[in-house]
């Protein structure tokens, strides 16, 4: 999809680049007013300060990196092994539609990370608390998604299929699953983001591993450079995740021509964090 | 109650005795077709026409099994219709192909799904789309074709597993009138070369007229039959047709029943 306005190839190339030209822009920019400003070190490093601690710490930071990298795929995991069938169940019993998702949708209103202290006097001071966590908070876009999904093939659509005789199996298989792929994949991106937070948050809490634990160490020693470093870890780790569920678009490009639909929902159950 | 031509000949396809719908909402009952007894024979083409909202859609549902009758009966082929019926063929006004298909795999979703041999189906696929038309399209996706031709496809669809019998609700309703002619006469020259059954819903008086034996007029909810107009023109259909008195004499006739209703003003 070419834009009007980028008639050459020099603005094209702009136009594909502008982001990142702007993030670089921005960080250029950080640096400048960090180091005229005389901005202490432990308010705001600059970003040259937070590159040089990354290096420097690399090894631990590498370490507790791949702690929540497990727990997030864990959490995410979860949610999905759980989430989908879920979802399958309300979309086709009555029960589930009826008793079981409202309450889903009202528990939203929980703040799951005030769950985690509890969770953590459950379940100790493993891993498992902070899969728990981001599996809860993950889950719900998945269901919701897949349940709108799966929900809203048009009711002309299904009447040509029971013309055709078309059995229940059939009208999954053939129409519905297909159909909600992509906002199934939607919901897959913003619960896996959410699946980093659970994990961090858990390890807040109470944690010997994960960049949520190496964060506070760091902060207790007024390392704020370090503090820094992590948080970029953590956004690359969020980016690098949320693309590679992107992946799996393009694994089930057949479907993609439905993608119309997936931008339309593609926000939806991002809330309740 | 109207007059039926060839009462004689063959059995009826299709058969209505005093068939009712009433929806039911929390306060009010709604009442969108009453009383309507028709009946179809083999190779006709009947078309019905109507405001918006006259029932013509929940009829076709209820004849096709998808919507059940609250009083009268149904048969089709000689058989109550007590459940979707599988022995026909149905076009809706949106083409409803499955953006995922190539034309050719939306076309044999029919006989997948009906669990026929898929594979001798592809040449009579490939021929019916040729025939409408879209032989180089086959392996396209829904998107990469214009709505006249998707339409095609669904019509290719609904006949390639050869039923007796279609159901059109307002097939090219979604079309520019250009298209929409030529996809009408299209159709009427493929529906007799198949010597299928069409019973076809339209709310254009001119193309009901066009294109059926006979046109039923149905009045505003609660929708009734108001009249069966045989129409007496040669059974090939052309362009210039439309130009003729008798045309004319017919869809005048019509459009009076709807002045009279009070659907249309002068």
């Amino acid at each position: 999809m070419s834009d009007i306005r980028s008639t050459t190839k020099l603005a094209n190339l702009i136009d594909r680049f502008a982001a990142l030209a702007a993030l670089l822009g921005l960080v250029i920019l950080w640096e400048f007013v960090v180091d005229v400003a005389r901005i202490p070190v432990y308010v705001l490093p600059a970003p040259s300060v937070i590159w040089d601690a990354a290096i420097k710490h690399w090894q631990p930071l590498a370490l507790h990196s791949w702690v929540t990298l497990l727990e997030t795929f864990a959490g995410f995991g979860l949610s999905v092994v759980i989430g989908l069938p879920l979802a399958f169940l309300i979309v086709y019993s009555r029960f589930f539609d009826r008793a079981i998702y409202p309450l889903l949708v009202a528990s939203q209103a929980v703040p799951k990370v005030a769950l985690a202290p509890i969770l953590l006097v459950a379940l100790g001071y493993g891993i498992m608390p902070k899969i728990i966590v981001g599996f809860l908070i993950a889950f719900f876009p998945v269901v919701v998604n897949t349940v709108t999904g799966l929900a809203s093939v048009d009711r002309d659509t299904l009447n040509l299929l029971r013309s055709m005789g078309a059995s229940k199996v059939d009208v999954f298989t053939k129409v519905r699953f297909p159909h909600a792929v992509p906002s199934m994949i939607a919901g897959f991106k913003v619960a896996i983001a959410l699946a980093v937070v659970g994990a961090v948050v858990g390890e807040f809490v109470g944690s010997r591993t994960g960049l949520g634990y190496y964060m506070l160490l760091a902060t207790g020693n007024f390392d704020t450079p370090l503090v820094f470093a992590c948080v970029v870890v953590l956004t690359l780790m969020g980016i690098v995740l949320f693309y590679g569920v992107g992946l799996l678009e393009i694994v089930l490009a057949r479907f993609n021509r439905t993608a119309r639909l997936a931008s339309d929902v593609g926000t939806f159950g991002s809330f309740g964090t | 109650m109207s007059p039926t031509p060839d009462v004689t000949t063959a059995a009826p396809v299709v058969m209505l005795r005093h068939v009712s719908k009433r929806f039911r909402s929390r306060s009010v009952d709604v009442n969108a077709v009453e009383d309507v007894s028709l009946t179809i024979l083999p190779g006709e083409f009947v078309s019905i026409v109507g405001p918006s909202g006259c029932g013509k859609s929940t009829l076709l549902n209820m004849v096709a099994g998808l919507l059940p009758a609250t009083d009268g009966a149904i048969e089709v082929a000689g058989k109550p219709v007590t459940g979707p019926r599988h022995d026909l063929g149905i076009v809706f006004q949106q083409h409803l192909l499955l953006p995922w298909r190539t034309i050719l795999n939306n076309v044999l979703l029919q006989i997948e799904v009906r669990r026929l041999d898929r594979a001798a189906y592809v040449d009579r696929a490939s021929a019916l789309l040729t025939s409408v038309g879209l032989g180089d399209f086959a392996d396209r996706f829904p998107d990469e074709l214009s709505g006249g031709m998707n339409q095609r496809a669904a019509i290719v669809r609904a006949l390639i597993h050869d039923p007796g019998i279609l159901f059109m609700d307002e097939p090219f309703g979604a079309l520019d009138a250009i298209t929409r002619d030529q996809m009408g006469l299209d159709f009427h020259k493929l529906s007799r070369a198949e010597g299928k059954t069409v019973l076809f819903i339209t709310h254009s008086i001119s193309e009901a007229v066009f294109l059926s034996n006979r046109v039923v007029v149905m009045s505003q909810r609660p929708g009734r039959i108001v009249e069966i107009v045989p129409v007496d023109l040669p059974p090939d259909r052309h362009f210039e047709l439309r130009d003729e008195t008798e045309f004319a004499r017919h869809t005048r006739h019509v459009r009076r029943l709807f002045e009279k209703l009070g659907v249309l003003k002068d």
